[in-house]
């Protein structure tokens, strides 16, 4: 099970809301209706992007977390990074123990030293690596010029029409209609630029560069991180403000500003959304957390020009430039829209944002107004510290403090009464002052937050300008009004969450409550809930009996050995550490020969660091194989199995088929997980029986009705033989279906004859049905190879009543329901034609010949319907399938599900 | 002289028939996994489960479909589904691997006794194997014994080295050790 949380920056309740019910973002409305829906409140007093990730990820307020701005306060005037790796000041929920996660550009991952704990799957950012800014540079003149990066050579040379740029050893030519062109100038490394006329004349903008790390005990993932495209980690708005680009629509322009704005910020939703993508490919973590902080970058430059409640409204635009806003959000959109596909039932998946965003129209020079109270001095770079009573803290984070060092203690109160007056001058410009905790306060306290009007943001520069004046920015936050534009988005669907909920405005640490309360459930799921079966039932017989009988045929196994349970229990946990050993396959099925080996399951406490690795030991003759997992991995894969088996047919094998893909352990591991019993003769995961039965069953069900539908193509097409080879196939699926059915699972195919002659000869059939489709499997099984040799007529009609026998005695269908196929063209399949009466077909990258019609016109219904097909098109089709041109889909008639 | 004893192996690899450099190495790499993993598996279950007559079944059943495979991979195709590899051996046989009809790999595989039967022949597969392992280009490592994991790891090394002289990496036999 895994808990999937996606951050968008800056992602308003308001903003996400309207979108919504434009329809603008189907992600967002199927994850609402799929679970609930909340305003979530951001933390007081400063709801920047830090603190508010941090109350975010931490689940505290700032009072706990100590994150108070974009930057954080260390002295009079002295700040450090809000994201510097100390902060923040309680742990993330991914710091608890046994956490395993995967990270894409999240803060507070990696340590100050650029490591990552061994709990982290695989984590990238580059945030905290910015290596230059933006620029623009004005191309004149034939001459090559160098054009550096920070500590990256660039060169330019104008080349005609062209622009020919060199950087980290490749050349680049630039045109203008070429758009924005992502430059490595390094591993790791780079930036976007584009070649555009603008005021400069052809000018060449580039973003920001910035350098990522990549680090995790995810080999696989790390390396797909290490390979996303060049980072961006912002647009480019202060040309965009400055009329670079040609005046705004807010300044009289006609949307070429936006337009270049916007496509400048795609390359940030790219380069943000492949790392995203490939977290969400490769990972195998109990948390995921993507970060997408986009929506913050064009909240701020244009979400306040359509902000109805704001003084920054512009109606007269709002129109042409909330399509801008739609337009990144859909981006962000579709990243959520990736991971509810990849997420699984068993999983949770939370969209969140760190706070929300008002309208912007003016910006009040706080230190201004002390300066021309008399309480402070300007110095040639912003407020002077050595002369001032009072400063306005250059972190711009809303607080104001006494100088320490030249008001004695005893007037503290006073200085800051005074400085506190001069604010209230500004009048309805300001709304009141807030204490440390976001308390609103009157008097003086040694903190003081000003709380200015919405419209109105701080700041701290001072210049002798007017202490208000207008913003060039549309949006912003700083201190927390109080003000629902400032609520975030928050969702929520996974287990435990009802459906349809809203859960009107709450405060933002819900969600690391919500998570930290998702991941513990998974560790607790030690019993298969969902299938209201238990192993007793299943086997109708005392679950005790059978571990007995387990332990018995393993002591029998190592005694054969010359071995004991004790000392072999002893030697491994010297060998492989310490760790619940459990001992698996043919020994356990009562199976073992003399070529058997050892092969063991470790569960270990802790998260597995490094790759991972079985452990092969040759002792003595013997071979022993040990493959440790971590304790979470386990339970992860057992919430799985539980919610798999809940799932109708399809889905179930959907999921089946996925597993390996996305978990460790694999399933089947994790079906010798709960098949495998310890040294001392316990089965600890044995409860989860039921549910590896059904979902087992159900697949080699589904195979088997694959297979089927080959036979009865086959033997339309003519292959006598080629039917016996899926005959075979159909014969030991079904098999394996009836026996997991029965409880006596175990995946490798080898054992499947010997199994079910054992369980034949037994005859503990649980029903009457299961007796006859074992009799009619058994008739099948003894004429097969007579089919080989031309002896067994139609094998069709046989098989296909073989399996609607199986499908209804293990309950996968119902009584009345049915198995239905159908043959499916690849999507992508291409038709050119070669020869009169053949043409060429092509998907995937792979190519057949066909002759007739194409696509061919197939049946859709009971699995029999195919093998009706005349000779030339059965013949087609199963070419077809093989050459992986066209898929057999297997249906379940609806509501025929048991 | 038994049908496993005449049946020509590598039939184009005695040849000469050359190939495009990268397809090549991938291909006898992959193959060369192949029998030295999975191959050996199925044909050690064959050696030591003689009290087991229906895993001998199941097991034999599976090296065909493996020798399906690889058959298929030496030629050039497109790799088949496991679902096709049995029904595709039986009804046009074998060409590259061993040049057999579905008829005579019937034949070598004993496949005309009772299925789930108490009986199960394996000496013509046996046979049949050994060629293959003997007329393979080189020793296979046998990693089902202590001193095959060195000779392994020597050769996963030269493999590694091999996929990069011709630009590959060593890596695409990845999903293939994982099912291993």
């Amino acid at each position: 099970m895994t808990v999937y949380w996606v951050v968008w920056d800056a992602a308003a309740h308001w903003v996400v809301d309207r979108l919504a019910a434009e329809g603008a973002l189907p992600a967002v409305a199927k994850l609402r209706a799929m679970g609930c829906r909340a305003r979530a409140r951001p933390p007081a007093p400063n709801c920047q992007t830090p603190p508010s990730l941090a109350t975010l990820f931490t689940g505290t307020g700032t009072e706990a977390h100590g994150v108070t701005g974009f930057t954080v306060p260390d002295s009079l005037v002295g700040r450090v990074s809000g994201f510097a790796p100390h902060l923040p000041l309680v742990p993330t929920v991914w710091r608890d123990a046994g956490v395993r996660g995967a990270f894409s550009h999240t803060p507070w991952v990696f340590d100050g030293d650029g490591a990552v704990p061994a709990s982290v799957d695989a984590a990238i950012e580059a945030y905290s690596c910015r290596l230059a800014d933006r620029a623009a540079l004005a191309v004149s003149g034939p001459a090559t010029v160098d054009w550096p990066a920070g500590p990256c050579p660039v060169s330019v040379t104008p080349d005609g029409a062209a622009v020919r740029l060199l950087a980290g050893g490749a050349e680049h030519r630039l045109t203008e209609d070429a758009g924005w062109v992502p430059v490595r100038t390094g591993p790791g490394t780079g930036f976007w630029v584009r070649l555009r006329r603008t005021t400069l004349g052809r000018t060449l903008v580039r973003t920001g560069t910035w350098s990522i790390r990549v680090a995790g005990a995810n080999a696989e993932l790390v390396r797909a991180l290490a390979g996303t495209p060049v980072f961006a980690g912002e647009s480019v708005g202060p040309f965009y403000r400055s009329g670079l680009f040609g005046p705004r629509l807010v300044d009289g322009g006609d949307g070429t500003a936006e337009a270049e704005f916007t496509a400048a910020l795609d390359c940030v939703a790219l380069s943000l959304s492949a790392p995203a993508r490939a977290v969400l490919e490769h990972h195998r973590a109990d948390l995921v957390v993507l970060y997408l902080p986009w929506t913050d970058d064009v909240g701020h430059e244009l979400v306040g020009w359509c902000d109805a409640r704001s003084a920054a409204h512009h109606p007269e635009i709002a129109g042409q430039v909330w399509a801008h806003v739609r337009h990144a959000y859909q981006a962000a959109d579709r990243v959520l829209a990736d991971v509810l596909a990849r997420a699984d039932v068993a999983d949770t998946v939370l969209l969140c944002a760190d706070h929300g965003i008002t309208g912007t129209s003016h910006h009040v020079h706080v230190n201004q107004v002390l300066v021309d109270a008399g309480l402070a001095v300007a110095g040639p770079e912003g407020i002077d510290p050595d002369r001032s009573l009072v400063v306005y803290h250059p972190a711009n984070n809303g607080s104001m403090r006494v100088n320490p060092d030249l008001v004695p203690p005893g007037d503290t109160g006073a200085v800051l009464r005074r400085a506190m007056t001069a604010l209230r001058g500004l009048g309805p410009v300001l709304r009141g002052f807030l204490d440390e905790r976001g308390r609103p306060v009157t008097e003086p306290v040694p903190v003081v937050f000003a709380v200015l009007a919405d419209d109105y943001q701080p700041q701290a520069a001072v210049d002798g300008g007017p202490a208000v004046r207008s913003a060039p920015k549309s949006a912003s936050h700083v201190v927390n009004t109080g003000d629902p534009r400032l609520h975030a988005v928050f969702a929520a669907a996974g287990p435990g969450i009802e459906p349809g909920t809203d859960l009107g405005v709450v405060d933002n640490t819900l969600a690391a409550r919500v998570v930290r309360e998702a991941v513990a459930a998974a560790g607790a799921s030690e019993r298969c809930a969902v299938m209201n079966i238990d192993v007793d039932g299943l086997l109708q017989a005392p679950a005790d009996d059978l571990v007995a009988t387990r332990y018995a045929r393993v002591l029998e196994f190592i005694g054969s050995r010359g071995l004991s349970a004790g000392g072999l229990g002893a030697f491994l946990r010297e060998r492989v550490g310490p760790g619940e050993l459990l001992l698996t396959s043919s020994p356990v099925h009562g199976l073992a020969n003399p070529t058997s080996d050892f092969d063991f399951i470790r569960v270990q406490a802790h998260p597995i660091s490094g790759a991972r690795i079985s452990t092969k030991i040759f002792d003595r003759g013997h071979h022993l194989e040990v493959t440790s997992f971590a304790g979470t991995e386990v339970r992860q894969s057992l919430h799985l199995l539980d919610a798999l088996a809940a799932r109708p047919p399809a889905g179930a094998v959907a999921g089946f088929r996925g597993w390996d893909r996305r978990y460790e352990p694999r399933r089947k591991q994790t079906e010798r997980i709960v098949n495998g019993v310890t040294l001392d003769g316990r089965a600890p995961y044995l409860a989860h029986l039921p549910a590896l039965a059904r979902v087992w069953s159900t697949a080699a069900l589904h195979t088997a009705a694959e297979q089927t539908v080959h036979l009865c193509l086959a033997e339309a097409a003519g292959e006598a033989r080629g039917r016996v080879g899926y005959a075979y196939n159909v014969l030991l699926h079904l098999m394996d279906s009836m026996l997991s059915a029965h409880g006596d699972v175990y995946t490798t195919r080898k054992w499947y004859v010997m199994r079910w002659a054992r369980f034949v000869r037994g005859g503990a059939w649980r029903d009457d049905a299961s007796r006859a489709a074992g009799a009619a499997i058994e008739r099948a099984r003894v004429l097969v190879s007579t089919a080989l040799a031309g002896g067994a007529g139609a094998m069709a009609g046989t098989y296909t009543g073989l399996l609607a026998d199986v499908a209804r005695a293990t309950g996968v269908t119902g009584s009345t329901g049915g198995i239905t196929a159908a043959v499916e063209v690849a999507e992508d399949a291409g038709y050119h034609p070669y020869l009169p009466g053949a043409g060429i077909v092509s998907a995937g990258g792979r190519s057949l010949p066909v002759t007739g019609t194409w696509p061919p016109d197939l049946p859709a219904g009971p699995v029999g319907e195919l093998a009706g097909l005349d000779r030339a098109t059965a013949g087609t089709v199963l070419r077809a399938v093989r050459a992986g041109l066209a898929t057999v889909r297997i249906g379940y008639l609806e509501g025929s599900a048991a | 002289m038994s049908t496993a004893d005449r049946v020509p192996v590598y039939p184009g690899l005695r040849a000469g028939h050359g190939r495009a450099s990268a397809d090549a190495v991938t291909c006898w790499l992959v193959v060369g996994w192949l029998m030295l993993a999975e191959g050996r598996a199925y044909v050690e279950d064959l050696q030591g489960g003689t009290e087991q007559p229906r895993m001998r079944q199941a097991a034999k059943l599976r090296l065909l479909e493996l020798l399906v495979d690889i058959d298929n991979r030496l030629a050039g195709r497109a790799p088949l589904a496991d679902a096709h590899c049995l029904a595709v051996g039986l009804e046009y046989g074998t060409h590259e691997l061993i040049a057999a009809s579905g008829t005579e790999l019937a034949e070598i595989f004993g496949l005309d006794g009772e299925f789930g039967g108490d009986t199960c022949a394996v000496d013509e597969i046996l046979t049949l194997w050994e060629r293959l392992v003997d007329e393979y280009p080189g020793e296979l490592p046998d990693r089902l014994v202590a001193q095959g994991h060195r000779d392994l790891l020597l050769a996963l090394r030269a493999w590694a080295a091999l996929a990069r002289s011709v630009g590959l990496d060593v890596g695409l036999l990845t999903p293939f050790l994982k099912d291993a």
